[in-house]
């Protein structure tokens, strides 16, 4: 497993397996990175009435759809805003929101993807992504999960490069059943299901304590 | 009234956006108060009209509330807005006046609107509010959304110094003969023992004479309907044919209904192919060299211009119907409102190739080349390719077996759009222009 340069980058999108598109300007080339740039979707966490993070809430799914408690639940704890080119987002000390990149991202079998800040946002308090494995095969915008660490409030403007992506090879091509994911073919942010496959450790539905 | 327009402040709109909206609402309120206070309390005529216009700002607000930012698509609307506000300019107190825009969002799939402000005399104000709309369930389908081309139309016809060259150069051809040259001979012509069977069985569901007697006010819904219809298609080109039928035959699977405002959508189809076959987009030029696409465009024509209509559908010749798209050209150009044209190769095959490719079509150099050169593309190229696309999928018999795959398609074109902006943005400010 090997980080590709610019050059092997570069060689990767002219064959067509990778596609980080659309590249604006020369700059956002780095010497083994792409420098990602800020959507324009912020899905904000916001604590409300029906606000909470509850694992149990996605077990069992296969009857929650159209359930109206879940879809509330769900819905409630994210206000969604969308903000044009040219105008902007603050995002306050200790504020969490979700964002997708202006690019569309395509990898092939044998590379995952790194995701991270760019040093100059990362200095002024912005984490970029906790979450930042992008697995092999992956196709989408790449979900920026924003908090300001600072004290003071980051005025955001759509379309800033603020993250940037890194390219590993990977030993052999990955498995094709193991490449697809929910998140495939994501437009913009979505919440994850935290209870895939442990459904075994959780309450059944309506007996959430 | 002001109450509540403080209230819907609270919520989230694009930037600046409410703005101007909100200026002009307490000026109209302020104006209207004016008014109401001198009033002697036993004027109940006027009383009256105060109390329509009151309900009419209370609408007003209602659309705000409406305007949340995400309750449409932006990328869409701001091509949109490009497109349709030189038109819909009005020559105020010798002064060109910018239209508010308002966008929002309404029920209903077919509540697709634009739509100006008819009277100002009223309240005595200075700026038309200019209103779109869109169906909230169709948030996502810009493929759809070429049916705006439809509604420009409306809304250029509320606009007196563009009505007059409407009626006389683009409606005076389309009226001067046929079988809807009067109010007699359409009804003679709904009537008629050649009409298709859809025709046939509505006349025989609703066995009323009135039924099928075209009256005055319904002939001139109808000619307008056509007129608009001329007016989709010179702007969004074959998107439009893609968005009208689609739309309208979800509604009216047959395409024979008619009614008060609307002719068959049969009719409408048939003028269309003449104005095509006019506008010469069946033939390519021959830098076209790409088989598989002549042979797409081609197909895709036919699928939603139609061939040969048959004799009852047939109600315009194509001297008539070239000589309106002739003339309604011009008034768009003059107007700053620039016409479809007909993509060349090296636009559209890169734009195919992403939508295959389930990347989202723009003018992204996808070469990997380290400086990249992208290029400014016509958003409504961006929604032709996505309709070549759709119409491919569906030839294929949907084989992908993926319920979603028109939804998704229009999402990568929404998100083509936004990229597409971006780009623009970009290019522009390299050049030293306004983005």
């Amino acid at each position: 497993m090997s980080a590709l340069v610019k050059s092997s980058i570069l060689k990767c999108m002219a064959d067509g397996k990778l596609v980080v598109s659309p590249i604006i300007c020369a700059r956002q080339l780095g010497a083994s990175s792409i420098d990602l740039r800020l959507g324009n979707v912020f899905l904000m966490v916001r604590a409300r009435g029906l606000s909470v993070v509850d694992p149990a809430r996605f077990a069992h799914t296969d009857d929650t759809v159209g359930d109206h408690e879940y879809e509330q639940a769900r819905r409630q704890k994210h206000e969604r805003y969308e903000a044009p080119f040219g105008q902007n987002f603050l995002l306050h000390p200790g504020m969490l929101a979700l964002v997708p990149t202006l690019e569309w991202v395509k990898l092939p079998a044998n590379l995952q993807g790194i995701v991270t800040a760019r040093s100059s946002w990362a200095r002024e308090g912005l984490s970029i992504a906790t979450a930042s494995l992008i697995h092999p095969g992956y196709k989408g915008v790449i979900t920026l999960e924003l908090a300001n660490l600072g004290q003071i409030p980051l005025r955001l403007y759509p379309g800033l490069r603020i993250a940037q992506i890194a390219f590993h090879t990977l030993t052999e091509d990955a498995a094709v059943q193991d490449m697809g994911s929910r998140f495939d073919m994501a437009f913009e942010p979505a919440e994850g299901n935290k209870a895939h496959g442990d459904e075994a450790f959780l309450p059944l539905k309506g007996k959430q304590s | 009234m002001r109450s509540t327009l403080q209230d819907v402040l609270r919520h989230d709109y694009a930037a600046g956006s409410s703005e101007e909206f909100y200026n002009e609402f307490c000026e109209r309120l302020s104006f209207l108060e004016s008014l109401i206070q001198p009033a002697d309390a036993t004027d109940v005529s006027a009383l009256g009209t105060f109390a329509e216009e009151i309900s009419l700002l209370s609408t007003l607000v209602h659309h705000m509330e409406r305007s949340h930012a995400g309750e449409f698509p932006w990328p869409f609307t701001e091509y949109l807005q490009a497109l349709a506000t030189p038109l819909c300019k009005e020559q105020l107190a010798g002064n060109e006046g910018q239209p508010i825009i308002r966008v929002y969002a309404e029920g209903g799939l077919d509540t697709y609107q634009i739509n100006l402000e008819n009277d100002l005399s009223s309240l005595n104000i200075g700026r038309r509010i200019f209103t779109i709309v869109f169906p909230r369930t169709l948030r996502h389908h810009v493929l759809l959304h070429a049916i705006f081309g439809h509604e420009i139309g409306h809304a250029a016809w509320t606009i007196p110094r563009h009505r007059v060259d409407l009626l006389d150069k683009v409606l005076g051809p389309l009226r001067a003969s046929g079988p809807l040259n009067s109010t007699s001979q359409a009804t003679a012509w709904l009537r008629r023992t050649d009409a298709p069977t859809p025709i046939v069985e509505l006349r025989n569901q609703y066995a009323d004479d009135e039924y099928t007697e075209i009256k005055r006010n319904q002939l001139d819904s109808w000619f307008q309907e056509f007129m608009c219809d001329l007016f989709g298609l010179v702007t969004f080109g074959g998107s439009f044919l893609a968005a009208h039928q689609t739309l309208l035959l979800a509604l009216d699977p047959n395409g024979y209904r008619w009614g008060p405002y609307h002719p068959p959508y049969a009719c409408r189809k048939a003028m269309l192919w003449r104005a095509c076959r006019h506008l010469q987009w069946h033939e390519f030029p021959a830098s076209v060299v790409d088989v598989k696409l002549r042979a797409d465009i081609e197909a895709f024509l036919t699928t939603y211009s139609g061939t040969t209509p048959g004799p009852w559908e047939d109600v315009f010749t194509d001297a008539q119907v070239a000589a309106a798209v002739d003339a309604l050209l011009p008034i768009l150009s003059s107007a700053g409102t620039p016409c479809f044209v007909m993509p060349e190769e090296n636009t559209l095959l890169p734009l195919l190739r992403m939508l295959r490719e389930e990347i989202p079509p723009c003018g992204s150099d996808l070469s990997g080349s380290p400086t990249p050169a992208n290029r400014n593309v016509d958003f409504r190229h961006i929604l032709f390719a996505g309709w070549l696309v759709a119409d491919e999928l569906a030839g294929q018999g949907n084989a992908d077996g993926k319920h979603g795959h028109f939804l998704e398609l229009n999402k990568l074109c929404e998100m083509g759009l936004m990229q597409q902006r971006a780009i623009d943005r970009y290019n522009a400010a390299k050049a030293g222009g306004q983005p």
